[in-house]
């Protein structure tokens, strides 16, 4: 059993704690998802259970935290070590080998096990997750959720009884997403305990044991993953965005549809199907392009060809959201686009247009010392809409600081405001509500909503597919799919294993009390 | 990275253990920095060329690729042994260059050329992890060893990074200048800063460094390749000292 008595933390000059007076008490063999808006607490929470060695040196910390009655940090580091492993939101910060099999033996070795035992642990795991066919694979080579698998058969090979998933599917795409899930509801057997913080709660339903919600440091609600249906409607006040599976049973209900209480059995489920509006074709079109995309190809230095003949028009104007699994080369035709590389073969042919680009991760492409500097970098003298954007994007209270020691979310939202700042023909954005909790996402879609620009959206969020005017699947190198995303044939998405959606038809099939199979689109009409 | 260890190619020199190379690579540096003749230098230099383009399946093209880096260096070199070396030479403009200095520059020049390809052939055809193993066996800690291997993991986050602050500047109209690499130093460094942290944890719940010492699976093995080569090597080093001494 973990218990948590009084646990304050407050990090090094900082003068409110991350963490107010936490109590908490969780018994072994459980499932615990801890919710939270961005700097909510959540990390911090997760961190501190490693102990001694995680915490900041000059981290001011009050309580204790309390592992089968003896305080953690009365074990000695390796005995701590042996009982307890995390999988970081990062996994390239994670994984330390160059080789998948390399990683996986790596604990181990260090645990200074016999060879025979080494060997044995590492087999099993790499046949249980699926990874001795990549053994001798560079793990510079992996897609997102082949090294979160890798990370996690990496702790589980060395038997922690506790396992701490640190928003482990931020940058992960749908299929990406469903491994993980298969991967932790596979070792649910094997561990004591499983704690998964994120601010996106519908993939873990099926799993979770146990819910708790933190706001500023302190826990706000701690229910039964069954009792979701009671507090769901509570969400947003804590920054996060209600399950999907619970905005549709509840709206099936509305409509007179009768479905099963309290069944968390779908994993995922997406408001993606009865929200989508059917437009007119015809009235969406416009002749003034800003790029007209030939047959383009590019190559990567290793050989490979992430593209392999894209051919479309870009409309002024319009707002396209670019799908498909991570490394399918939607980033590539983003720098193709915003004239950062060159296509090995093809052709783009516009006018000369100004692009910016809000990147995954923000700090890269800060230049400024502080926010206003950020904000106001290259313009003259004209700075009235710099106002309107710090207070369109609630950035009021942050423009003294510097960009570097923002949170995720804020970072995310200067990055976005400085783009729009430089006034873009073609505003390219890349996930930009991956990590973000509910309460800055709907900033950030508002203002996407509110350009006036053409806006080219990487993303695998729903909630962008709706508010834009085109949808693209990139598969294999090529767009498959370029409509309205009502349009979007079913073919496409379970190819594209696009689980959210495909998720959704097997609901429909199962679960609606008329018992009339229903596809995705009929689901959508109907409601 | 153009001199990262490729796994697509078997050679002999992929067979051969790495501290067997290493010492190797130590050899061919001793031999070329004893050589002081420039006719030695071109001949020794050739054949440690041809050697490794026959032995790891090394690229001319990439060797050729990599060498224009040193040509700015050479040339460097060249000239300032010219103007310090004393004895008869030429002026261009109002530099004087001695015949010996720029003869001995281009000596030394030369040398480097030797090294890079006896370096290239180490690299490309070593396993990162082994050169890790080697320094353990070799009895550096396996700390040590390691945090030099993470090194080799992060180079190429650490590039794709680069890129991206590049791109970014670009894009935003950021001049080329000091202001510029120093604002992108201070991004690279607090972003790897950050990932380092997050690596430590990671390191520390993977109980590295609890024990002095650490199980190994697949320990290195001298191989008789390497043996034999290294054998050979040094008996055309002292053949190479007897001919220069006795006969020339």
């Amino acid at each position: 059993m973990l218990e948590i008595h009084n646990l304050s933390y407050t990090y090094p000059q900082q003068s409110s704690p991350a963490l107010k007076n936490i109590n908490l008490s969780i018994d072994d063999n459980k499932f615990v998802i801890i919710g939270g808006a961005n700097g909510s607490g959540k990390s911090t929470l997760l961190k501190s259970l490693l102990g001694k060695s995680s915490i900041h040196a000059d981290a001011h910390i009050e309580g204790s935290i309390l592992y089968n009655g003896k305080p953690i940090n009365d074990y000695n580091i390796l005995e701590w070590a042996g009982k307890i492993g995390i999988i970081l939101q990062d996994p390239d910060s994670q994984i330390t080998n160059l080789s998948v099999e390399e990683e996986v033996l790596f604990g181990l070795e260090n645990l200074c096990l016999s060879v025979k035992e080494i060997e044995s642990r590492a087999d099993q795991m790499m046949s249980f997750f699926n990874l001795k066919n990549i053994k001798n694979l560079s793990t510079l080579s992996l897609s997102g959720g082949q090294k979160q698998r890798l990370s996690i058969a990496s702790i589980l090979a060395m038997k922690p009884e506790i396992i701490i998933l640190d928003e482990p599917i931020v940058h992960l795409d749908p299929s990406g997403i469903e491994l993980i899930i298969k991967s932790l509801n596979q070792i649910k057997d094997y561990v004591k305990l499983i704690i998964v913080s994120t601010h996106f709660l519908d993939p873990f339903l099926k799993l979770a044991d146990r819910i708790i919600i933190l706001e500023n440091g302190t826990i706000k609600l701690d229910f039964r993953a069954t009792d979701i249906f009671q507090n769901f409607h509570s969400f947003p006040n804590y920054g996060i965005e209600p399950p999907q599976l619970c905005e549709l049973y509840e709206l099936l209900e509305k409509r007179g549809i009768k479905v099963k209480e309290n069944n968390l059995d779908i994993p995922i489920v997406s408001n993606l199907c009865f929200k989508r509006p059917i437009i007119n074709r015809s009235q969406n079109k416009t002749k003034n392009f800003l790029a007209k995309i030939s047959n383009i190809h590019y190559k990567y230095e290793n050989g490979s060809y992430p593209l392999k003949g894209i051919t479309a028009n870009i409309y002024r104007g319009k707002k396209i959201a670019v799908i498909g699994n991570n490394g399918c080369g939607k980033t590539t035709l983003s720098k193709i686009l915003a004239k950062l590389r060159q296509p090995t073969n093809g052709l783009i042919e516009s006018n000369d247009h100004k692009t910016a680009i809000a990147i995954q991760n923000p700090s890269l492409g800060f230049i400024g010392k502080t926010v206003k500097e950020e904000l106001e970098y290259g313009r003259k003298l004209d700075t009235s809409d710099v106002i309107e954007v710090i207070q369109n994007f609630n950035l009021q209270h942050l423009i003294n600081r510097s960009p570097f020691s923002l949170s995720e979310g804020e970072k995310r939202r200067l990055s976005l405001a400085t783009a729009i700042l430089q006034h873009p023909d073609l505003l390219i954005l890349d996930e930009p509500t991956a990590g973000i909790d509910s309460f800055h996402t709907k900033i950030i879609l508002k203002n996407i909503i509110e350009q006036h620009n053409t806006v080219f959206c990487i993303t695998h969020d729903p909630r962008i597919l709706e508010i834009s005017d085109e949808v693209w699947i990139i598969d294999d190198g090529k767009i498959k799919f370029q409509d309205h995303y009502s349009f979007v044939p079913s073919i496409f998405l379970k190819t594209l294993h696009y689980p959210i959606v495909c998720k959704t038809a097997e609901f429909s099939i199962n679960y609606l009390s008329t018992g009339i199979p229903l596809s995705v689109n009929q689901l959508g009409l109907m409601i | 990275m153009k001199i990262a260890y490729d796994a697509t190619k078997s050679s002999l020199f992929h067979n051969i253990d790495p501290i067997n190379k290493f010492i190797w690579c130590f050899l061919v540096a001793i031999w070329l920095i004893s050589l002081r003749d420039i006719f030695s230098v071109v001949i020794v230099s050739m054949g440690i060329l041809v050697f490794v383009i026959f032995a790891s399946k090394l690229s001319l093209k990439k060797y050729l690729l990599l060498s224009c880096l040193l040509l700015s260096a050479s040339i460097f070199i060249i000239i300032f042994q010219g103007i310090f070396q004393e004895g008869e030479g030429l002026k261009i403009w109002f530099i004087s260059l001695s015949y010996n200095g720029l003869i001995l520059g281009t000596a030394i020049a030369l040398r480097t050329f030797g090294f890079l390809a006896s370096s290239i052939a180490f690299t490309t055809t070593t396993k990162p992890k082994d050169i890790s193993l080697s320094m353990i066996k070799l009895g550096f800690s396996y700390r040590i060893a390691h945090v030099l291997y993470l090194v080799l993991r992060f180079i190429p986050l650490f590039e794709t990074d680069a890129e991206t602050i590049n791109d970014m500047y670009n894009l935003r109209g950021v001049k080329k200048n000091l202001d510029r690499f120093i604002k992108s130093i201070i991004t690279i460094v607090s972003t790897e800063l950050r990932r380092a942290d997050e690596t430590a944890i990671a390191l520390e719940t993977r109980a590295f460094g609890l024990y002095k010492r650490k199980t190994i699976i697949n320990d290195i093995k001298i191989s008789r390749s390497g043996l034999i080569l290294n054998g050979i090597t040094i008996i055309l080093i002292i053949t190479h000292i007897i001919l220069k001494t006795h006969i020339f």
